[in-house]
């Protein structure tokens, strides 16, 4: 062993030292690591290191009476049980690297250095440092002689100095209701000492002192904060036995010394939208709500969401809002946070417009510059701090438009702003997140509450829960779902009618016409090119706050009235808001996603952002569509070579169709794959075979599989699609017609056209032109459980395919017909390491959402259905 | 069904057996804590478009509070990337 590691080593022992307590209470070695690492075996300390852990992660996990028997947990999921219930951001990573350190020690093939075992022995005394620096006794069985109440505030702000980088030096319970703690750091050559005396009362602290003779509060500590620390708030305006360096706060309004609140809310309720009134939004919604026992969900009606938001700023909780746009989740929060002024329990309430998070900006980042102007703390804490109130839930945090911060909607962009967001989450926290999609674990509960409308896909949220990102599994986890307004206009709709003077009209126009008008009415007219291409291209590349020197160099001086570059000069301020000492965004994200929609109904901005990775909402699709709704379309069943908009709405891309193609009209019939057939027994097929067909396929479709025995031979289906034939078929027949079957690009690009539509016809539902299970059942099923009660209820039981020709209203923008509904149809793309083909549009056993232009299934290249057929394709 | 989530692998299918007339597939999921087998039809799949499910998958399912047998909510979780679907 080498000097300098027994030094090392001979430090470490003696703060395990420290710890002796802990050690003896839980029945822990200290000395063992420390050995194994004098004696050369640092694999073996991080094994004791790991066998530690787990043994205070499990006492953390009885003391909180965490949900389960940790007995037989391993190391990570006792670490994913007990991380809400930590306060300690530095903790939670301590405990991460200790697992990391123990995962790659255990792994074979890792060298492990003298290095990593003094790491992970070091991330040890961290965990313990916490629990002993903030006079907890969970992990040393002490029990303090203050009374409970005294003792969590005392346990609180220890933790907040610790968190701010400072040591405890001392620390004296003086009496039931009095305690003492002093704090030290260093910075730089400085020397800080905060001195913080918490009491119920000033009776108290003087009784304490008198018993003392007032030796306590004698220093020589140079750079002295001193805090007297007061539960009664009348007490702080009686007059202080103290000389007039002691601060004398009540307990609740302590971290006025770290925050200016009232100017934080000042700005929260002037910027936009800006709460003119006091009059409350009423909102109703749908309740998800998780037993934590039981973990049983269930769902109940809300008649009104802002004093659901009371109840959680009063109580505590975690809150999900999900709503359309402009359904008023927005002035919701911000309602919640002014009301902090009257509010009995968390009045410290911190909005965030997570609009405004730039692309690349880490979510600290964000919450350090949003809240370094109101906090009196270093830069370098603002974020641990926060972090720390929010985890600790002495702050209510309000979290806006988190989807609108997702630096790319993509699974990846999810799961990054996810996994940074639920920092935050603890089982004390108070956090209302606002969302336009949901991110919840996919159960019948969250498809009832979301109606499956704002879902993403279940692998993110896997990925997410791998990361120890499941909102579900947080305490006092719920999640609201505001009510789309059946009738009349959104508060977004109103606020726009308004200010274009249409507010007393009773049929008022949707938001896109409405958000249109109003950019119209304020942008100067000769500017609206420009100002359509820079704001849209800058929403497409995640840029959504803009300098006045950028606006100027981009768009010119006439922006501003008289060259003056303030937002009083603005001519577009009606559009904006204030987003930082010289620069906006705009007011709603809405009016960006309308300037990104218009933007891209140009093909030439559609081919420059091929490659780009845009950010695409479903919203930007959404406007895309209405603003060309009604443009001209063809009939001859071509499909132009272009950049289309296409995916699901949680994964929008753009991507190009290399070549023009023209699609069937209508997809194969039985008549057409007989004449194929006839073919086939007359000549074979192998000269239109797929070389890799295996040998042993015919073309016949599979009988034993057809529900109808004589589909294929009765005169009556001829006109009904080809079912129960296999891709291997589908090729040979596309091959044999002289066409090839369409790539999955192809076909639903054909299907939405280039305004990106959610249905072949436009983008609203048409029961009356789709063979699906909707038609078949008399009603709007739309989500998997209506479908599934009515499957099970016998609804669907005479469901079938139909003429390929008997809704002419089911046509695509370029002439293609029953491209929803009916079958699914099988296209050219293959997933070769899966051995499956990618199919395409839904049929009539499938309820309203599979129909979409968008949608798509896999099917075994062999596979045989009666819900699947195909169309082809020839080059042209 | 219960309330518990439970995961599993597909271990076999069958092309027949449930549905109208018993024209759809059937399935059996192992559980990957207990090794049990559940059985469940093509329409537990929790999807609103096409219904298969390969042998070997991961899925997530619960269990049928009237028959432990059988699986019920059974939700894909090896679904490739939305990319891979525009090859």
């Amino acid at each position: 062993m080498s000097i300098e590691l027994d030094g090392r080593l001979f430090q470490l022992r003696n703060e395990l030292d420290d710890h002796s307590r802990v050690a003896r209470y839980l029945g822990l070695d200290f000395e063992r690591p420390i050995k194994s690492l004098g004696d050369g075996y640092p694999e073996n300390a991080i094994a004791l290191v790991g066998k530690i852990t787990e043994r205070i992660l499990k006492q953390l996990w009885r003391h909180h009476n965490i949900p389960g028997d940790p007995g037989g947990k391993a190391l990570n999921d006792l670490i994913k049980g007990a991380q809400p219930h930590i306060r300690s951001a530095n903790v939670i990573d301590a405990l991460r690297d200790i697992q990391r350190l123990r995962n790659r020690s255990a792994h074979d093939g890792y060298e492990i250095a003298d290095e990593d075992g003094l790491a992970a022995v070091r991330r040890l005394l961290d965990v313990l440092a916490w629990f002993s620096s903030t006079g907890s006794g969970i992990l040393s069985g002490d029990v303090p002689k203050l009374a409970p109440d005294v003792a969590v505030k005392a346990e609180f702000l220890a933790g907040l100095y610790v968190t701010l980088g400072f040591q405890p030096v001392k620390r004296f319970e003086l009496s039931r209701n009095t305690v003492y703690q002093l704090f030290f750091r260093e910075r730089g050559l400085r020397s800080e000492y905060v001195e913080l005396l918490l009491s119920k009362s000033v009776d108290d602290v003087v009784q304490v002192l008198n018993a003392t003779n007032g030796e306590l509060l004698q220093t020589q500590l140079p750079k002295l904060t001193r805090f007297l620390i007061l539960e009664e708030d009348s007490d702080t305006r009686a007059s202080s036995p103290f000389a007039d360096d002691y601060r004398v706060l009540a307990y609740d309004r302590f971290m006025d010394a770290f925050v200016d609140l009232d100017r934080h809310l000042s700005d929260v309720v002037g910027s936009y939208p800006e709460l003119l009134d006091t009059g409350r939004l009423a909102i109703s919604g749908d309740l998800l709500t998780t037993d934590e026992r039981t973990g049983e969900q269930q769902v109940t009606r809300i008649g009104a969401a802002d004093q659901l938001l009371d109840e959680v700023a009063a109580s505590g909780g975690n809150l999900l809002i999900v709503g359309r746009a402009g359904s008023g989740k927005t002035t919701l929060l911000k309602q919640l946070v002014a009301r902090s002024a009257t509010a009995s329990r968390r009045r410290y309430r911190f909005y965030f417009d997570m609009s405004l998070k730039r692309p690349e900006e880490p979510f600290r980042e964000f919450v350090t510059r949003t809240l370094t102007p109101y906090m009196a703390v270093e830069s370098t804490h603002v974020f641990d701090v926060f972090n720390y109130f929010a985890r600790a839930g002495s702050v209510l945090c309000a979290l806006d438009g988190v989807d609108e911060a997702v630096p790319s909607t993509t699974q990846a962009g999810f799961l990054e702003l996810f996994t940074e967001i639920a920092q935050v989450l603890s089982a004390e926290s108070a956090v209302v997140t606002s969302s336009r999609v949901s991110f919840l674990e996919d159960s019948p509960q969250v498809r009832r509450l979301l109606d499956g409308t704002a879902l993403v896909s279940e692998k993110l949220v896997q990925q997410l829960h791998a990361q120890g990102v499941n909102p579900l599994l947080v305490p006092r986890f719920s999640a609201l779902r505001l009510h789309d307004v059946a009738s009349g206009a959104t508060p977004l709709e109103r606020r726009l009618a308004e200010a274009l003077d249409l507010g007393r009209e009773s049929d008022l126009p949707r938001l896109p016409e409405l958000a249109w008008q109003r950019i119209v009415e304020v942008t100067p007219s000769k500017l609206l090119p420009s100002v359509i291409s820079y704001f849209g291209a800058a929403f497409l590349r995640g840029r959504t706050v803009f300098s006045f020197v950028d606006l100027v160099n981009e768009l010119g001086i006439e922006l501003f009235e008289d060259g003056r570059l303030s937002y009083d000069s603005f001519r577009l301020r009606p559009l904006f808001r204030v987003a930082g000492p010289s620069a906006v965004a705009f007011a709603h994200s809405a009016y960006q996603e309308l300037l990104a929609a218009e933007h891209l109904r140009d093909p030439g901005s559609r081919e420059a952002f091929l490659d780009a990775g845009p950010r695409l909402t479903e919203q930007v699709r959404e406007f895309l569509y209405r603003r060309a709704e009604g443009s001209a379309s063809t009939d001859d069943c071509v499909l132009p070579a272009g950049v289309y908009l296409v995916g699901p709405s949680h994964h929008l891309m753009l991507k190009r169709v290399e070549r023009p193609v023209r699609f069937d009209r209508f997809p194969v019939t039985v008549a057409r794959y007989n004449r194929f057939l006839e073919a086939v027994r007359a000549q074979g097929s192998q000269e239109w075979d797929h070389p890799a067909k295996p040998a042993q396929f015919s073309h016949e479709p599979w009988q034993e599989r057809l529900r109808l025995q004589d589909y294929f031979t009765n005169p009556a289906y001829e006109n009904h699609p080809a079912v129960c034939v296999n891709y291997w078929s589908a090729y040979a027949f596309a091959r044999f017609e002289g066409k090839r079957l369409p790539t999955s690009l192809e076909w639903e690009a054909a299907a939405r056209g280039s305004d990106g539509r959610l249905f072949p016809w436009s983008d609203d539902i048409d029961l009356s032109i789709v063979n699906s299970a909707d038609s078949w059942s008399g009603r709007p099923l739309i989500t998997y459980e209506a479908w599934r009660s009515e499957l099970d209820r016998g609804g669907l039981s005479r469901a079938m395919p139909g003429p390929v020709d008997a809704h002419p209203g089911n046509v695509s923008p370029f002439g293609v017909r029953e491209m929803a509904g009916n079958v699914w149809e099988i296209s050219g793309t293959v997933l070769d390491e899966l051995n499956e083909v990618v199919i395409c549009g839904g049929s009539y056993d499938n309820p309203y959402r599979a129909l979409q232009t968008s949608s798509k299934g896999l099917f075994r290249r062999r596979g045989c259905s009666n819900a699947v057929g195909f169309r082809c394709v020839e080059e042209l | 069904m219960t309330g518990e989530q439970r995961f599993g692998y597909i271990v076999d299918r069958m092309p027949l057996g449930s549905g109208q007339s018993g024209r759809q597939g059937t399935y059996i999921v192992r559980d990957a804590d207990t090794n049990v087998h559940h059985s469940f039809m093509y329409a537990d799949i929790v999807t609103e478009g096409f219904r298969t499910i390969r042998t070997g998958e991961r899925v997530r399912f619960l269990i049928d509070a009237d028959d432990p047998e059988r699986a019920c909510y059974v939700i894909r979780l090896d679904l490739p990337d939305v990319e891979d679907y525009y090859r």
